[in-house]
């Protein structure tokens, strides 16, 4: 039963208009993102090329070396994308399931059918997850393909796998969106009330909560830095900040509670595109992340169990909206 | 015959004239105030020396300045009025004053050493002077830290263990460390402490570093020097692998498993509808 409700998810999805306006900005976006990252790997290449050529046409041995030109960091666009547009879609995507059924008065018709509510729950999510997959899926064989074709580099194995494992938790990010949005529609009695609320929520995660951890950082206060404008030593500082440790905990706490936070982070280090992860495996970068990624799943997992207690409770589920 | 006495000594000024004026259009001189006597140069220490270059041409000339050809390591470069600068502009008929900052990079291979100090003017006359650097092993200093990694979790403290040698002929005083860390992480102990040593003693210091809680995971290097009254050592970099602490996951875990029991008491309840 659960795969026909999933199976019947997709299906509804792609005749749904709003998703797919999304879906294709999205993938627009992306190819665009991927095709200019994937020249500038080539321009760097090219460059690099025409040095070596030119040092040898000179009769000189010693070349320089390749300069790390860090080909999967043409993905960092897709981070910003996904972080909006992905989450949109996705906000989309899990409102609708919920939605439609209410306004077109087929879920106390499904019900009715020896449907349980965590079945129809599971179906759904599955659908929508295997949408979201698919959506991932194609993102990266174009992100391959452009890599390999336009940027004319050759990944090594621990690039593919952090490309591999970056696309994961763009799938984790995009997850929770859905799942966030699945609930809050099943709590709430009309579908348009709920997709504004799941917007407003979306807002505060991913811009307002991660804002709150830069701006109201005491050193940022001041173009060029609060403590050097002051003209405060090293010491001077570290007694100012130790004032305020209840402060900087609670701002910390506050950036930790966004998933964009936690999917910025993990992404950045896996692409390479924070320096500092260089040397590490692909599988080092996610355990010294692992905190990023529970913070992609274990919302999701949370929000999830929620759903199901609210759609077991609601009592008003055969009115429609 | 004294028509002729009249035109030679004109004859011989206009030659006077046409060739001190040939002289100072291609004479750009530099002078160095230690060019002369050289540069006597401590390992660790930053010296600055002045140069002065005069344009004696009729126009303005651009000079590009380099140095080079030394052989031991040095870490240079030119400033005028404090700032970096890699060219300088003197007006005609005037000398420009030009610091060369130099310090000595690594160990010195040899102890009297050359640099050429060249200034290469816009139309491809170029002068060189050739410095001559004396360094000095009376004072020297250096520092080797203990471990080659250090890990440390976010909000908690690390310890570096650094030992301070002195390599010179004479005492260094009030030795400490004089660390260099990312932001928000502080010493918490052992950067105010101070050692004296005599040539050839060595001696130990332990550095306490906090690093903040709101530290993301990530690899970092902090860098150490250890400085005295008269000297300063070479840098040295640790790398240090900053782990998440596990309070925040441990708190995301624990909320995840009262919901998960919560559910599966409603189901356990209600059953499934």
């Amino acid at each position: 039963m659960i795969i026909e409700i999933a199976k019947k998810e997709i299906r509804d999805a792609f005749r749904n208009k709003l998703f797919l306006s999304i879906l294709v900005l999205l993938l627009v976006l992306t190819i665009v993102s991927i095709i200019l990252g994937s020249y500038q790997v080539k321009i760097a290449m090219d460059t690099y090329n025409n040095s070596i050529s030119f040092l040898q046409s000179l009769g000189k041995a010693e070349l320089p070396p390749m300069p790390n030109l860090n080909p999967i960091s043409a993905s960092k666009g897709f981070v910003n994308y996904i972080g909006m547009v992905g989450a949109l879609l996705a906000i989309v995507l899990g409102n609708t399931a919920i939605s439609k059924e209410h306004k077109n008065g087929t879920m106390r018709l499904i019900l009715s059918r020896g449907v349980f509510r965590d079945t129809l729950l599971n179906g759904k999510l599955l659908g929508n997850l295997a949408i979201l997959a698919g959506i991932t899926i194609l993102t990266e064989i174009i992100t391959f393909v452009s890599l390999v074709v336009i940027g004319g580099v050759a990944l090594t194995t621990n690039d593919v796998i952090r490309l591999l494992l970056f696309f994961g938790m763009s799938f984790l990010y995009m997850t929770f969106f859905t799942v966030l949005s699945m609930g809050i529609a099943t709590v709430s009695t009309k579908g348009s009330r709920a997709l504004l609320i799941t917007v407003i929520v979306w807002l505060v995660l991913s811009f307002v909560f991660p804002q709150i951890g830069d701006t109201m950082d005491m050193d940022n206060q001041i173009p060029g830095g609060f403590f050097s404008s002051m003209g405060m030593s090293r010491d001077q500082e570290h007694q100012v900040l130790q004032q305020f440790k209840f402060y900087e905990t609670l701002r910390n706490g506050v950036e930790e509670m966004s998933p964009t936070k936690h999917y910025e982070r993990i992404s950045y280090a896996l692409l390479n595109v924070k320096p500092g992860f260089e040397t590490n495996t692909p599988w080092e970068v996610v355990g010294l992340k692992w905190v990023n990624l529970l913070g992609l799943l274990a919302p999701s997992l949370a929000v999830w169990l929620l759903t199901y207690i609210a759609f077991l409770r609601r009592e008003n589920i055969y009115q429609s909206n | 015959m004294k028509s002729l006495k009249k035109t030679i000594l004109l004859l011989s000024m206009l030659i006077i004239m046409i060739s001190s004026s040939v002289s100072t259009a291609f004479a750009a001189e530099m002078s160095g105030t230690e060019f002369l006597t050289g540069c006597n140069l401590s390992p660790g220490e930053k010296k600055s020396v002045s140069l002065f270059i005069r344009n004696d041409d009729a126009v303005s000339h651009s000079y590009s300045l380099t140095a080079g050809d030394s052989s031991n390591s040095y870490e240079l470069y030119f400033s005028s009025n404090g700032a970096s600068i890699k060219n300088v502009t003197i007006p005609a008929g005037t000398s420009s004053q030009i610091d060369l900052n130099i310090s000595l990079n690594g160990k010195a291979s040899v102890k009297e050493d050359k640099l050429a100090v060249k200034a290469i003017r816009d139309d491809g006359k170029e002068n060189v002077i050739n410095l001559s650097i004396i360094i000095n092993k009376d004072y020297a200093l250096s520092i080797k830290g203990m471990f080659d990694k250090i890990d440390v979790i976010s909000g908690k403290s690390a310890e570096f263990t650094f030992s301070v040698i002195n390599n010179g002929y004479k005492d260094l005083n009030n030795i400490k460390i004089k660390p260099e860390l990312p932001y928000k992480w502080f010493a918490s102990q052992g950067a105010e402490s101070t050692i004296n040593l005599k040539p050839g003693e060595t001696g130990t210091f332990t550095i306490k570093v906090d690093v903040p809680s709101s530290q993301a995971a990530g690899n970092f290097k902090v860098k150490f020097t250890a400085v005295s009254d008269e000297i300063s050592s070479d840098q040295v970099s640790t790398p240090v692998t900053v782990k998440s602490s596990s309070n925040i996951g441990l708190w995301m875990v624990g909320i995840l498993i009262l919901i998960a029991v919560v559910t599966l008491v409603q189901f356990k309840k209600n059953g499934r509808r």
